[in-house]
């Protein structure tokens, strides 16, 4: 079986580790095509990685280098990869490899430290950054809850993957970000337990916590969902990372005791 | 040792054949490497080449594992021995890049394959398809876009292919909100799948008048002769606050593969001389309804003899008194004008697949809650026969229906998927991953790491435990 590496897209490194060159021109499975590109390479230290290539510490995986460069078994590099293949191994393609005698790299927790980035990305991008209270839930008061947009006249949409729009209405305690006027923010969120939906966070009354709240939002969602005027504003979330519980260490609160600037409501 | 005669010779290959008819063959499709994934793979479909049929693409609600910017589909070149994720799907998320809905197919002898997705993202809740091609599944290069639709949202793509004078037939069947006065049950078809820029053209096989809209399965079923024919559920009636509803299972069937210039119309009810024969009227449903974690809402499925397309066989869900989901299916003969009796009724069962074999057996894939309290569990079967009346079952998986708990809506899937090459029946279901022997009284093979002693998962250090999810199984039984 054969597999090609063609990349389409402009890809960002998801899996950097450091590892040793084991054997070249070699893989660890059938799936991917030995060429003077591929190696096998031991993974000695995870930097960064999501949660599913955590624990490759110590396992050998096939490793197809950026382009054909001289290397020798025994080298160690720091490679900053994308996935290629997962089957009885790991395939990866390499972005970009760094020789590892020039890096010093600290121990790390490799899948916080990429959450950790990806969440500094979303407050950054984030309008408006508050901690406070929900205190109700209800129906939509208007905006798409209500009225489906783009109905066909004649048609309804019931489907499985409807995302039955709920309003939380949020007591705001303190503002990290923007400057809403009011003491209240109302966030629309999809209640659904759909698959569509699965990623979004639901809120019920007492839940208390930090909400990261974007004026333009796609997504899941979709388009722009900033309602009104800011004093009423409703922004929606659906992205797992507009909110985080107080009770959950780092994250956005890792963000905010680490602002200076962070505003105080 | 006696010399063995030709009398001899014969029988010892007589007997071998028949040993090896109805071989079952049954593998956890998640791959060594993710080894320490516990997501909910639900909702599993599957694509067997049959020009190849050791080429064989799946597709469940599996997110990409490293977070990339592509939903991955299972691919397998050994006759579904081995499994490997290998992302080609358009559809991205931040988290792990998945669709919502997607099914696969071969063109039957051109080795393109087809599919049909919800692509994420999409805006609002108006669900977006997209009908996808690839020349070479194998390869890492993203699927190339057929279709990109969305308006008022389309739900459910259900793709088929076949190839006929050298060219893809593809048709996919979907409920589209776009469609005026609520006949949204729709085939979006092309007659040439593997042009450089396919036309495609959507068709409402709905001619009456419905609730608001029909129900989302839409399943068509093709024959190499040009015959089409798809099932759908037509709503009647449909209350938002309750999920309660009421439908016809209605067939439609095009004798020149969907060319001619009313497609999908040559199967008149003669009641009301609409197209479309209502096999089942008033049929109730509940769309919030759920038994076991699973959903429900309206199952169907349709399947034709590859030897002859007068026969079919449906199978359809409905509200039954005492809060019974059951399941029955029904054979024609004379190309969906009459109808048998129910031929089988099974009681909270559901996820029906339908798949005729070149001898005309019939195989019918189905997963059935039974047991109640701490011992309910669903059961997941594969029944064959020859002449719709006498069954032989296989139990496929058998498993706590409690554990674990569901993370999302479908817990197994809103369907599974049959299909017959040659002899044999391939197929795919999801389940409980649970690995003890006792859950698999056909035997089993996991490629992901397992203590069978303990019943554990391992993780990919073969050491650190992992908790139990809900994984795609593959499996092939011998015809």
């Amino acid at each position: 079986m054969r597999a090609k590496s063609i990349t389409n897209d402009a890809p960002t490194a998801n899996f950097v580790f450091k590892g040793t060159i084991k054997k070249l021109k070699a893989t660890t499975m059938t799936a991917a095509t030995v060429t003077d590109r591929t190696c096998i390479v031991t993974v000695d230290q995870i930097i960064e990685a999501p949660q599913n290539l955590a624990a490759y510490t110590g396992q050998d995986i096939t490793v197809e280098l950026r382009s054909p460069r001289k290397v020798s078994v025994g080298d160690r590099m720091i490679f900053h990869a994308i996935s290629w293949l997962f089957g009885e191994s790991l395939a990866v393609r390499s972005l970009y490899e760094e020789i590892e005698a020039n890096i010093t790299t600290r121990t790390v927790d490799a899948v916080a430290q990429r959450k950790q980035r990806e969440t500094n990305k979303h407050f950054k991008d984030a309008d408006v950054v508050i901690s406070g209270k929900v205190v109700e839930v209800r129906l939509p008061t208007s905006g798409p809850g209500q009225k489906k947009a783009g109905a066909v006249k004649g048609t309804t949409h019931v489907s499985e993957h409807d995302p039955k729009w709920r309003e939380a209405v949020i007591e705001v305690a303190e503002v990290h970000k923007g400057s809403p006027s009011k003491r209240q923010v109302v966030i629309r969120f999809p209640a659904s337990k759909d698959v569509a939906w699965r990623r979004a966070p639901k809120f019920e009354a007492g839940q208390e916590g930090y909400f990261m709240l974007h004026e333009s939002t796609k997504g899941a969602g979709g388009r722009a969902t900033k309602q009104g005027s800011e004093a009423s504003a409703t922004y929606t979330v659906q992205d797992p990372q507009d909110y985080q519980p107080y009770t959950e260490a780092g994250g956005i609160k890792s963000i905010i005791e680490s602002e200076p600037g962070s505003q105080r409501g | 040792m006696p010399k063995k005669t030709s009398r001899t010779r014969k029988a010892t290959a007589s007997k071998k054949a028949s040993r090896a008819a109805g071989q079952v063959f049954l593998v956890n499709m998640i791959p060594k490497s993710l080894s320490g994934e516990t997501h909910q793979d639900s909702e599993p479909t599957i694509a067997v080449n049959p020009k190849n049929p050791l080429q064989i693409a799946a597709s469940a609600f599996t997110p990409d594992p490293s977070h990339g910017p592509r939903a991955p589909i299972y691919i397998s070149t050994d006759g579904g021995k081995t499994w490997t994720l290998n992302s080609i799907v358009p559809s991205t998320v931040a988290d792990g890049s998945a669709t919502a809905d997607i099914t696969v197919a071969f063109g039957s002898s051109s080795d393109i394959l087809y599919a049909g997705i919800i692509r994420f993202p999409f805006s609002g809740d108006q669900t977006r398809i997209n009908i996808l091609r690839t020349n070479d599944f194998q390869s890492s290069t993203t699927m190339k876009v057929l279709v990109d639709r969305q308006g008022a949202g389309v739900d459910q793509p259900y793709v088929q292919a076949i190839t006929r004078g050298g060219k893809d037939f593809v048709y996919v069947g979907d409920n589209d909100f776009n469609a005026t006065s609520g006949n949204t049950a729709t085939i979006d078809q092309t007659l040439d799948g593997g042009a450089a820029k396919p036309s495609f053209k959507k068709i409402r096989i709905e001619s009456r008048p419905t609730s608001g809209q029909d129900g989302p399965p839409v399943r068509p079923a093709i024959h190499a002769d040009g015959t089409v024919y798809a099932i759908f559920h037509s709503w009647k009636s449909f209350d938002g606050q309750t999920g309660e509803g009421m439908a016809d299972i209605v067939v439609v069937r095009d004798d020149h593969g969907g060319s001619g210039p009313k497609p999908f119309t040559d199967l008149i009810d003669p009641i009301d001389n609409k197209p479309g024969m209502r096999v089942v009227r008033g049929a109730k449903f509940n769309f919030n309804g759920e038994k076991g974690q699973q959903r429900l809402g309206g199952d169907v499925a349709l399947c034709v003899d590859p030897s002859n397309s007068d026969i079919i066989y449906v199978a359809y869900n409905d509200d039954q008194p005492n809060g019974v989901y059951a399941l029955h299916l029904l054979r024609s003969t004379d190309r969906g004008r009459t109808w048998s009796p129910e031929l089988r009724r099974l009681d909270d069962a559901l996820n029906p697949a339908l798949a005729i074999n070149s001898a005309g057996k019939i195989g019918f894939l189905y997963q059935r809650l039974m047991g109640a309290g701490a011992a309910l569990q669903w059961v997941t079967r594969f029944e064959s026969s020859t002449n719709g009346t006498a069954w032989t079952a296989i139990t496929l998986s058998q498993a706590s229906a409690n554990r674990p708990p569901k993370d999302f809506d479908p817990y197994l899937g809103d369907y599974e998927h049959l299909q017959a090459v040659g002899k044999d029946f391939y197929g795919v279901f999801s389940a409980n991953n649970t690995p003890k022997k006792a859950n698999f009284p056909s035997g089993v093979v996991y490629q992901r790491n397992v203590n069978w002693d303990t019943n554990t998962l391992l993780d990919v250090d073969n050491v650190t435990p992992v908790g139990i999810s809900i994984d795609p199984f593959f499996f092939k039984v011998t015809g």
